[in-house]
């Protein structure tokens, strides 16, 4: 096994290093003699020719086939482990992390909402591909071709399990923040899931300090809590897990009947194995009946009070959009409430445009804003209602299963069953016969 | 009966479940149809596709970054020939 690792991280670093040598800009940059500007080093990869777009499509294709049929039919971790780390230095190390499926859900947003804007072919396949997938065959995307996922999984050495409660709580922050990146997205404001992306600054090798810390962080929390970015905090994630609820064919911790042997209890470092329930108390029964009635007559108002707030912070929201800044920068220095100019204001002054021209965009955005901000509250509410709602209906579980929406796919609990030893056993038996 | 009724219910929420799913599929198709027709359509309308990338940035008319000067190009080319 340690020559393996061996093999593995010599690739990798093999990998990396070409990356590094043959990184070359396909155009030359224009010399500005005369204004003494200096071009600004970027800190995002440039444009590709379309054949490559067109080959990492079809690379994503060929990975999330193979992730389900390792998850699913041949269910070997360390098959899974492989491809995951493939994963890792393609779309991670290789193409730096863009395109990626997570952040493809702003170009989908604003594509839809922008009568003028649309996205590449490529961005399309990588956003529609893995719900596909997950449609079919669960959180394969998850499992092993995410590379913010793999990148995790890989530091994921000392796992402890966290409380329902804290999870279920937890859980939120990525519903709020799937939102908030539509509201963005929609109003052409900013690709916040692009932004603040804690992983890219480490497949770019470059990026801004703060993201670099807080990706540090989360590596290093990764190293006890499994993946608790993709737990947490993706929205692309939020899609993925409602959409493998309806998953045709899922991961099954026992290939067999489950034995009930209790040894994949604990084996699940996402907390994602439900355990065998016990029938509920008649009063509890009853008592819980009520409550589902309460909540499910109030999730309309705590629909429209979460709207009502959200919608009343249109001014805060609202200078995220670049114009909207822009605006009040002006009106600040034409009312002499600050000093001196940024870019952007001179940049303005020197179009000519009137004032009044962008107080009224600003006041336009505003005003999507308003109207963005009640769907916003609308979705939160209507998500911590459904969760209230969810904690008091009951369901019934005879065995051991790996969780619809939770579960990641990694395939970590298949080595636990002794049902699996089994198989493992028969066809070793069979492959000796012929 | 108990076994009869629960594979009722069973079988009750597969269909839900597949209808459920073939709906999403449904969906996520169109999605992907809309985006197809509309890049084609902003092509033949000869559109820029790419006005996304500056759009809403302050230092726009300044920027000397290549990608910038690219847009500039074209939206300047575009605005000739609508002329």
């Amino acid at each position: 096994m340690m020559r393996f690792d061996n093999i593995i991280i010599g690739m990798a670093l093999s990998l990396i290093l070409c990356g590094v040598t043959i990184g070359a800009e396909r155009f030359p940059p224009p010399d500005f003699v005369e204004t003494d500007h200096v071009i600004p080093s970027p800190t995002v990869p440039g444009p590709r020719q379309d054949i490559y777009e067109y080959i990492d499509a079809v690379v994503l294709l060929a990975a999330l086939g193979l992730s389900s049929y390792l998850v699913l039919r041949r269910r070997s971790r360390r098959a899974i482990f492989v491809l995951m780390v493939f994963s890792l230095l393609y779309f991670g190390f290789w193409r730096k992390g863009c395109v990626c499926s997570v952040g493809a859900v702003q170009n989908i947003v604003l594509s839809i909402f922008d009568r003028d804007y649309t996205v590449p072919i490529t961005v399309a396949v990588f956003f529609l591909l893995p719900l596909v997938f997950a449609l079919f065959f669960g959180r394969v995307f998850c499992a092993a071709v995410c590379p913010l996922g793999a990148i995790q999984d890989l530091v994921l050495l000392r796992p402890i399990s966290v409380p329902n409660w804290l999870e279920s709580g937890l859980r939120l922050f990525a519903y709020v923040y799937l939102a908030a990146a539509v509201l963005f997205a929609a109003t052409g404001s900013a690709f916040v899931i692009c932004r603040y992306d804690p992983f890219v600054a480490f497949f770019r090798l470059s990026g801004n300090l703060n993201i670099l810390i807080i990706g540090a962080c989360l590596l290093v929390i990764s190293v006890f809590i499994g993946r608790p970015y993709c737990r947490f905090i993706c929205p692309y994630g939020v899609l993925l897990r409602q959409l493998s609820r309806l998953s045709k064919w899922r991961v099954t911790i026992t290939p067999d009947e489950c034995i009930q042997c209790r040894l994949c209890e604990d084996s699940c470092p996402f907390g994602a194995i439900k355990k065998p329930t016990t029938d509920w108390p008649t009063t509890e029964y009853s008592r819980s009946k009520k409550r589902l009635a309460i909540l499910i007559l109030l999730l309309p108002v705590l629909m429209f009070l979460c709207g009502w707030a959200s919608s009343g912070l249109k001014t805060v929201t609202s200078r995220m959009h670049a114009t909207v800044r822009l605006a009040e920068r002006i009106y600040l220095e034409d009312t002499g409430k600050v000093e001196g100019t940024t870019d952007a204001s001179l940049a303005f002054r020197a179009t000519g445009k009137e004032q009044k021209e962008l107080y009224a965009d600003a006041s336009n955005i505003r005003a999507e804003f308003k109207l963005g901000g009640w769907f916003f509250g609308g979705f939160v509410g209507l998500v911590i209602g459904l969760k209230l709602i969810a904690v008091s209906v009951w369901r019934k579980r005879t065995d051991y299963e790996a969780g619809r929406a939770g579960c990641l796919a990694c395939g970590r609990c298949f080595q636990y069953c002794p049902k699996e030893h089994e198989r493992l056993k028969k066809i070793k038996e069979a492959r000796a016969k012929y | 009966m108990s076994k009869h009724c629960g594979e009722k219910v069973q079988n009750r929420r597969e269909l839900l479940t597949t209808v459920l799913r073939y709906a999403t599929l449904g969906t996520l198709g169109a999605i992907g149809g809309g985006i197809f027709a509309k890049r084609r359509r902003l092509v033949q309308d000869g559109i820029c596709i790419n006005s996304g990338i500056c759009k809403g940035c302050g230092i726009f008319e300044q920027c000397g970054l290549p990608q910038a000067l690219s847009a500039k190009q074209i939206l300047t080319r575009m605005d000739d020939e609508r002329k």
